[in-house]
């Protein structure tokens, strides 16, 4: 990945996001907000409480408008790139409706206006399949587990082939060893599917493991800290060890900057 | 949390709770002498239900009718309204204190006022069967329609859903269990409206058959027409378990 040269997939600039307080006044929570992100990249994102790090996803998936400056999905604005469905979004509580089967809920985004359509159950199955939930497809969500469920939010985000995969801290509440092992099949479906995936965490493992770069934010208002590079540890493309030396050192690095924020 | 017992017992205790009142009825009441031309003891009702059985039918189809007709109206168009309101907040400002004002007001007051806009037919009996049901379920649809959680609301706006798939997909579905939770009420309330519709004005119906009993003191009658009443609400109440089980079949 040669991102010097490569399309940005998300561009900030000068980007003030805030919302309206029930007083009317204006909270900002994002503030100067400068980013850059090459199609194709692995960006974590990590902070502490506040620093608006869901908020810029949500500004992505156009969810927020922003207050000031400029923020370009895909060269132009994320209303256009949400009505396009390149973008999609996995919550931190899986967000399944339980009226739905898995293989219901996997099949939502394609039951839902025009741009739904190409796409079809054979997708879903063969999503269902990647992610080892073919045994589970007619199961309500509140028969499988956490884990599953989480999942299954991966694969309904994936049914439209989103080019950007927003996810706001969706391993949060798992267990380490699922998290572990959601985080290596993610990175592996980042390699099959070429996305660019933009990942908020609270575990500086997950950001360090993950990124090929981590962005560390600051917080009220929410300001770049720093941007660690850790592609040089992965440009082999190669899964790192969770042992690995320089890891542990990127990991170090990282928790030394975040407890100046 | 309740505790769920064995599963013989789950039949085996309600029906032996009911046999011993039964039982109690029966016997204890004479013997604590009680005339039965005030209790009729449920061996004497039992033999009313069969001899009158011609005339208790007679009286139970126009209420059955007028219930059932007041309970899809007034639950139906406690439904549309809700769905009107949540999408339109103006009109939810301006219109719903006027029917919170309106349900203020007992039945019972506005019984006579519905028959004399209605007339003696079995229409004033709906419009009161249906008016008993509306408030409920107009409450507890708009809570269902807007209980969808602050992720699904954007679920659907990242997949731009319009808001009548937003409506079909998500809201619906969100408010059933709460719609459902109320048309178990309405299956009891509606039968209600019907009998006091009927004490009003009408020389039909179970419920112009009570107050004709009662003025007779004819009360193996009176007991008989008001099991027909319990009957009729218990079966409501089935049809309405029986949808709700097949609408939702799945368990959060």
């Amino acid at each position: 990945m040669n991102a010097a040269h490569a399309d940005f997939a998300i561009a900030a600039k000068a980007l003030d996001v805030g919302y309206q307080s029930a007083s009317g006044a204006l909270n900002i929570v994002l503030q100067d907000f400068n980013l850059d992100v090459s199609a194709g990249e692995f960006l974590t994102i990590i902070g502490p409480s506040g620093c608006g790090k869901s908020t810029f996803l949500r500004a992505v998936a156009d969810l927020v408008q922003p207050v000031k400056g400029s923020l370009e999905v895909f060269g132009s604005k994320p209303v256009d790139s949400r009505l396009k469905r390149d973008v999609s979004f996995v919550f931190q509580d899986s967000t399944l409706l339980p009226w739905r089967t898995v293989l219901e809920n996997v099949l939502l985004p394609l039951q839902i206006g025009k741009a739904g359509t190409d796409g079809s159950s054979g997708d879903a199955n063969a999503l269902l399949d990647m992610l080892g939930l073919s045994n589970f497809k007619n199961r309500y969500p509140g028969q499988i587990s956490g884990g599953q469920k989480q999942r299954v939010a991966i694969a309904r985000a994936l049914i439209s082939k989103p080019k950007i995969l927003l996810m706001d801290e969706p391993f949060g509440a798992l267990d380490e060893i699922t998290r572990d092992r959601l985080n290596d099949e993610l990175l592996r479906i980042w390699r099959d599917t070429g996305m660019t995936i933009l990942f908020v965490t609270h575990s500086i493992m997950e950001a360090a493991y993950l990124g090929e770069r981590a962005l560390i934010l600051s917080a009220n208002p929410g300001r770049v800290r720093k941007i660690v590079d850790l592609r040089s540890l992965k440009d082999n493309g190669q899964t790192l060890s969770r042992e690995d030396p320089r890891l542990t050192d990127a990991m170090r690095d990282m928790r030394n900057e975040l407890s100046h924020c | 949390m309740s505790i769920k017992l064995p599963s013989p017992w789950n039949i085996v205790l309600p029906l032996g709770g009911a046999v011993s009142v039964l039982i109690a009825w029966q016997f204890l009441l004479p013997l604590a002498g009680v005339p039965s031309y005030i209790v009729p003891t449920p061996s004497e009702i039992g033999g009313v239900m069969t001899k009158e059985y011609a005339l208790l039918w007679r009286n139970f189809w126009p209420t059955l009718h007028e219930s059932v007709l007041g309970f899809l109206f007034g639950n139906g168009i406690a439904v549309i309204l809700a769905i009107v309101f949540v999408h339109n907040r103006y009109l939810q400002a301006a219109y719903f204190p006027v029917i919170l004002f309106l349900n203020t007001i007992p039945i019972l007051a506005l019984a006579p006022v519905i028959i004399l806009m209605f007339g003696l037919g079995m229409a004033p009996k709906v419009v009161i069967a249906a008016v008993i049901c509306f408030f409920p379920t107009l409450v507890n649809m708009i809570r269902g329609l807007e209980s969808i959680t602050p992720n699904e609301h954007e679920l659907f706006r990242i997949l731009s859903a319009s808001k009548a798939e937003t409506l079909w997909r998500l809201r619906l579905p969100r408010a059933a269990p709460f719609l459902f939770s109320s048309l178990r009420i309405a299956s009891a309330t509606a039968v209600i409206g019907a009998v006091v519709g009927e004490w009003i004005g009408s020389d039909r119906g179970l419920g112009a058959m009570i107050i004709q009993a009662t003025f007779n003191y004819q009360s193996g009658r009176l007991y008989a027409a008001i099991v027909l009443c319990s009957l009729l609400s218990i079966s409501i109440f089935a049809l309405v378990v029986a949808c709700e089980k097949w609408v939702i079949r799945y368990h959060d």
